[in-house]
């Protein structure tokens, strides 16, 4: 965990009110899939809270965010030009993906994909099998199916409206795939409560997202009900739990 | 430079504190620096029975702020001694437990507790909590009540005995004249104020529990006042610890100035979590420039004073 003040390398719109921003990360030997950080790009009180982002990639020195512009922090965000500079706390995150087994489904849904991408690129570079099923309301928010090519991961799409792909969710398509596969998903909550469901006897794991106003444990803020009646951290005992273990 | 301060009968190595709730026990923060520069640590609320604290959502963000309701989420003061205390023994500054209890006796239980942990060198009392034999009113919010507390703790245990003072009280002063006149050791000033946020696309409230409370520096000129009307009232019998609203060294500065001899920083730790240490060199180098001793600020912008002038 480190705070760090870095630079903005690039923050570009690549759909609907969507942006890929790469940042300076001189310790990229830290980041592992899972991982996020908390980011504030803008000076001043209001808003006060870092938001929260998984690191959707790294490269040499650097790391890359997807964000959607939600609400006032992010609006500014959006704003941000190459060389200015933002606070980062991270990496962040203590339970993190397990790479162990050989045959991986990545389930993304939406702006959920990049929690998983850094995931499905370190699984290639094991040699491990990887399948990514991504899936969005439509086309254009397909933001990651560039990146899911440049990085030669097998996988196919999904929309909501049959823009792209196949019409419908990612969740049809795990059904095809047999228990010798590890599940990994990030996505809505609705979809990851869905997915628990009906994925009950087969490893599934999910990479939480929740509001957070720390990041690193001490706010409690962001917490999910664990199945034995207590709470968890997300930030701090996830972002990555065993679905068995919540209750969504 | 020493920035030790001696506070009911203790060194602390400086005025810069972590507060109750936004730093955990301690162990978090390792990870990100050394623990031992701060003066001292306030523990996350311990209850005598584990608590698993509200439902989500518990936070909010507002303007300059934000709201939380957690629910003082703890272990319980047992499993406190026992898996999270050993962890902390080798850090080399001073813990504050801030306890708390729906009853009198469970807050003397915690408090009795902790009597044989040297780590702890004070108790924190939050005084927020509902009191369960009065129908939930706090025990900080009634005069009598919190007289009692004070009392039957101070007369029970040996380490020094702190009162977080809730804001969402009629006058502060009262308050924190009750706490002293019944042994109190010093002042904490203040707890969270009441405040709410309503999601208006879903016409509901955000928090779980509707009201949650506010902090962060939205709350730092009333925590200021506060702060000023306490050491004015009872500067000269008591000790008072400021927090609310700190987040750079001139809150920080304006806390002292007010008349706090060590100050608290809470909601800033989420938002920029080496904002202490930063805090603590800039009270060193504010210090040097104004050739003033810590001292010399505790209370310092009282000589401007004018009574003569209405505030409204």
């Amino acid at each position: 965990m480190r705070e760090l003040r870095v630079k903005v390398l690039k923050n570009l719109e690549v759909g609907p009110q969507t942006y890929l921003m790469e940042l300076e990360f001189p310790f990229p030997e830290e980041i592992k899939p899972g991982h996020f950080v908390m980011l504030k790009g803008w000076s001043g009180l209001d808003p006060m809270g870092r938001r929260a982002f998984a690191i959707a990639d790294k490269k040499e020195d650097r790391i890359s965010i997807y964000y959607q512009v939600v609400g006032r922090g992010t609006a500014l965000m959006a704003k941000l030009r190459e060389g200015d500079s933002v606070e980062i706390l991270g990496p962040l995150g203590n339970r993190l993906f397990r790479l162990d087994g050989q045959r991986h489904l990545l389930l993304g849904g939406g702006i959920g994909m990049p929690g998983l991408s850094l995931l499905a690129k370190e699984l290639k570079a094991l040699g491990k099998e990887v399948f990514v099923c991504y899936g969005a309301r439509s086309s254009s928010l397909l933001v990651m199916k560039e990146w899911l090519k440049e990085n030669a991961i097998e996988h196919k799409l999904f929309t909501d409206d049959g823009s792209e792909g196949q019409r419908g969710s990612v969740l049809q398509a795990q059904k095809d795939f047999d228990e010798s596969w590890v599940v990994h998903a990030c996505g809505p909550k609705k979809m990851l409560k869905a997915l628990k469901e009906m994925a009950e006897d087969r490893k599934v794991y999910l990479s939480l997202e929740a509001d957070m106003a720390c990041g690193w444990g001490v706010c409690l803020g962001c917490v999910v009900p664990s199945k034995n009646g207590k709470f968890l951290r997300v930030c701090y005992e996830g972002p990555v739990f065993p679905a068995e273990e919540v209750v969504l | 430079m020493d920035l030790s301060v001696k506070l009911f009968g203790i060194s602390f190595k400086n005025p810069v504190w972590v507060a109750s709730g936004t730093f955990g026990y301690g162990l978090e923060a390792l990870k990100l620096y050394d623990v031992s520069k701060l003066g001292a640590v306030v523990t996350k609320g311990l209850s005598l029975k584990p608590r698993i604290g509200n439902e989500p959502p518990r936070i909010a963000e507002t303007p300059c702020g934000m709201l939380n309701s957690i629910g003082l989420q703890n272990p319980g003061v047992e499993a406190f001694l026992k898996e999270i205390y050993p962890q902390i023994e080798h850090i080399d500054t001073h813990f504050i437990a801030n306890v708390f209890g729906e009853t009198e006796e469970e807050y003397l239980e915690v408090c009795l507790a902790l009597e044989s942990a040297e780590k702890i060198v004070a108790y924190e009392l939050n005084v927020s909590c509902p009191n369960v034999k009065k129908g939930g009113l706090a025990f900080g919010h009634d005069l009598k009540v919190l007289g009692r507390l004070v009392n039957k703790i101070k007369g029970k245990v040996k380490k020094p005995v702190l009162v977080k003072l809730s804001p969402n009280t009629g006058d502060v002063v009262l308050f924190g004249k009750v706490c002293v006149d019944n042994g109190a050791d010093g002042l904490v000033a203040i707890n969270t104020l009441l405040g709410m946020k309503i999601d208006v696309e879903k016409r509901t409230p955000i928090l779980s529990t509707v009201k949650g409370g506010l902090s962060g520096p939205a709350i730092l000129p009333i925590a200021v006042r506060m702060v000023w009307e306490l050491y004015q009232a009872l500067g000269a019998s008591v000790s008072i610890i400021g927090v609310g609203g700190i987040y750079d060294v001139d809150s920080a500065l304006q806390h002292m100035l007010a008349g706090a001899s060590a100050v608290q920083v809470g909601t800033a730790n989420f938002f920029d979590p080496l904002s202490p240490l930063k805090i603590l060199e800039g009270i060193e180098d504010y210090l040097r420039r104004h050739q003033l001793t810590l001292k010399d600020l505790v209370g310092g912008a009282h000589s401007e004073y004018r009574p003569d002038r209405c505030p409204c």
